[in-house]
């Protein structure tokens, strides 16, 4: 009788094992460790040799280099994300019709979504060179785009904004076919011509969708690596130090594990407190 | 306001379905007209090319003498209501009904007054604030009425719009629709497949099927002279009974004869049959449930077995078989009749309708 009682109470649990495991495997236990990591000097194995507490976010505080990472980051951000966005919602809206071939473009809009981020930056890198590159061919120009402080980041930013806008694509494709065509023949019936159908229809009716495919966006750029790597390595100087290559730099470049552990856990402070305003401004923002 | 015209216009879909046919009709200013028919019969898709949503395959649109065939909805300076009402989801009630008015960027104060004149019109001034999602269908469709009042557009279009009500709040807004054409002197086209709707509401009936006008008409005539068959089951509710019967002359005065009864025709009847020569020959019998009486000459009666009985209150509908062919009667509710008795009923003779057996095309045109 007890050990059939105890069985009940324990059975729900067994269950839910496999899943408890992995995720403390991959996931509890890789942001745990980074914690413990970031109040720690470390060895070259990565082990943990010298408690400093919160001495390696003073450090990071301090260092001119953090700040140009947080500052690059922010300006790459926030053109990744609206430039993907755009392209997303300017391919969406003109897939959204029915001729013959729509398919074709379908697929090629949604096709950035399939590519590797580092094979794009390959293809990338022999387009943007400065004397065999299609680009400076086209343009005429002999700039050496990815070598230039000036060009650099944008360079970075519009291959991963051209990257991400495929998924954009899908989002607000599936966001607009959403949206009744009743409700644009009324519309044009009481007189509407296509900009105020665009803006007091089409974005209210994406309102929902535009809201998750930004926050999914945002966290997506702040992760960006594969293309930086690939493309610059962070440089030229330090103008395209991504605070994720920063991370990647310096714990294995430098091996100052405790300080790339420090880095990672800011980076997630910061992406969770951004997305938690976007949750509350959800509330206020979006329709329905 | 404004009256429209309608020229050969024809509608093919591009899977080659065949939606609308010749259709021709002149729709005065002020008028109140209806297109009633079976599902899928054409009403949705005539009212879409009207405003210009469905493209005119052949044929042409005139509205207040202009050729309208290529002009863009935006620009026909129509209103309409559509079946599934089509309420913006994110605005207000308040913004749906005001949306027309904002796209033409009239002052909000007018707007102001035009919304709040349409709510009160409609009995919805509670509801301004509310969105789409938190209303009853009836005040859906209350609002998209609403949407389509504040404007003064040539002619108001209106696809089904009662069709998704119950019935006590569907005879309220017909009564409200009314009383709203006689106040604004306004052109409404109006859909419906629902005859009692399409009789109480209009001045003039269109009643299609498969696409083609049977018959245009103010009620009275469509009632009592429909000019076919189609037209005369489809009008009246109970439908209009028909038997198939002989036309034959027996002791000098022409009858219709059939399973055991025999009915005579009178005078103009009788030489309207002869004349276009119908003696001996085959036809329909139509009558209404309502043209059948309790009492009458003996030599007329004819004898009903009695299937079932419905109970209105202040009449009884009697449903039963003649020869096979399923007859109902609606008489008063002292008639002595039991389920399963046989009772004696009497057709008013100056009421029938006969039809011609293959055209189906009404003999007698009064
Ligand atoms: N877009 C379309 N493509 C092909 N056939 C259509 C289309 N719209 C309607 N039809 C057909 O045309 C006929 C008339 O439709 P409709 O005008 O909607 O009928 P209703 O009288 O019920 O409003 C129907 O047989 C319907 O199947
Ligand atoms: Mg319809």
């Amino acid at each position: 009788m007890k050990l059939k009682n105890v069985s009940r109470y324990l059975s729900p649990y067994v269950y839910i094992v496999p899943a408890i495991a992995v995720f403390v495997l991959f996931l509890f236990f890789p942001f745990i460790k980074t914690i413990y990591l970031s109040l720690f000097k470390t060895n070259k194995m990565g082990q943990a040799k010298l408690f400093v507490g919160g001495g390696n976010y003073s450090d990071l505080f301090s260092s001119a280099s953090f700040f140009n990472s947080l500052f690059v980051t922010a300006i790459f951000v926030l053109i990744v994300v609206s430039v993907s966005m755009l392209l997303g919602l300017i391919t969406a809206i003109l897939c959204n019709q029915s001729f013959p071939g729509i398919r074709i473009f379908s697929t090629a809009y949604a096709l950035p979504m399939a590519i590797a981020s580092s094979s794009a930056a390959m293809i990338f890198k022999i387009m943007l060179h400065p004397t065999i590159g299609i680009i400076n061919k086209l343009l005429g120009l002999h700039t050496n785009w990815i070598s230039d402080p000036r060009y650099a980041l944008v360079c970075v930013a519009l291959l991963s904004a051209w990257l991400n806008s495929g998924i954009n694509f899908l989002y607000f494709s599936a966001g607009l076919s959403n949206i009744d065509n009743t409700l644009y023949e009324r519309a044009s019936v009481d007189g509407a011509n296509s900009a105020q159908k665009f803006f007091r229809l089409t974005l209210p009716g994406l309102s929902p969708i535009m809201f998750y495919t930004l926050v999914v966006n945002i966290i997506q750029a702040f992760q960006a690596f594969g293309q930086v790597k690939v493309l610059t390595m962070g440089g030229p100087g330090e103008s395209t130090n991504l605070i994720v290559y920063s991370i990647y730099r310096d714990a294995f470049f430098n091996y100052r594990f405790g300080s790339a552990a420090a880095q990672s856990v800011i980076l997630f402070m910061v992406i969770m407190i951004l997305t938690l305003c976007m949750f509350h401004l959800e509330k206020k923002g979006v329709h329905y | 306001m404004a009256s429209l015209s309608l020229v050969n216009v024809c509608k093919t879909f591009k899977n080659g379905q065949i939606a609308v046919k010749d259709f021709n009709l002149d729709i005065k200013d002020e008028e109140f007209l209806i297109l009633v028919g079976p599902s899928g019969c054409g009403k949705s898709t005539t009212l879409r090319m009207i405003a210009g949503l469905e493209e005119i395959s052949s044929g042409e649109l005139w509205i207040d003498g202009a050729l309208m065939n290529l002009t863009v909805p935006q620009k026909r300076d129509l209103a309409m209501v559509f079946q599934s009402y089509a309420l913006y989801p994110h605005l207000t009630v308040y913004e749906n009904i005001a949306f027309s008015l904002r796209v033409r960027n009239i002052p909000q104060i007018e707007i102001e007054e035009r919304v709040k004149k349409a709510a009160d019109i409609l009995c919805i001034r509670h509801l301004l604030d509310r969105k789409p999602f938190a209303l009853s269908g009836g005040q859906k469709q209350r609002v998209a009425i609403g949407s389509v009042i504040v404007r003064k557009p040539k002619a108001y279009l209106m696809d089904e719009p009662l069709s998704n009500l119950d019935a006590k709040l569907r005879t309220q807004m017909r009564v409200e629709l009314s009383k709203i054409h006689k106040e604004l002197g306004a052109t409404i086209i109006y859909v419906t497949h629902d005859q009692v709707e399409a009789m109480t509401l209009g001045t003039k009936i269109v009643v299609m099927n498969a696409g083609v006008i049977q018959q245009a008409a103010p009620p009275e005539v469509l009632y009592n002279n429909p000019v076919n068959k189609f037209v005369a089951g489809f009008i009246g509710s109970p439908s209009m009974n028909f038997i198939p019967v002989w036309v034959e002359r027996r002791e000098e005065r022409i009858c219709i004869v059939f399973s055991n009864n025999r009915l005579f025709l009178n005078e103009d009847n009788a030489h309207c049959l002869i004349e276009s020569g119908y003696l001996g020959r085959r036809v329909y019998l139509g009558i209404r449930p309502e043209d059948f009486h309790e009492t009458g000459p003996k030599e007329q009666a004819i004898k009903l077995k009695v299937e079932i009985k419905e109970v209105l209150g202040s009449d009884i509908l009697l449903h039963g078989k003649i020869g096979g062919n399923p007859i109902c009667g609606r008489l008063k509710p002292d008639f002595p009749s039991e389920a399963g008795t046989e009772v004696s009923i009497f057709a008013d003779m100056n009421r029938i309708l006969l039809f011609d057996l293959d055209t189906e095309e009404n003999i007698l045109d009064h």
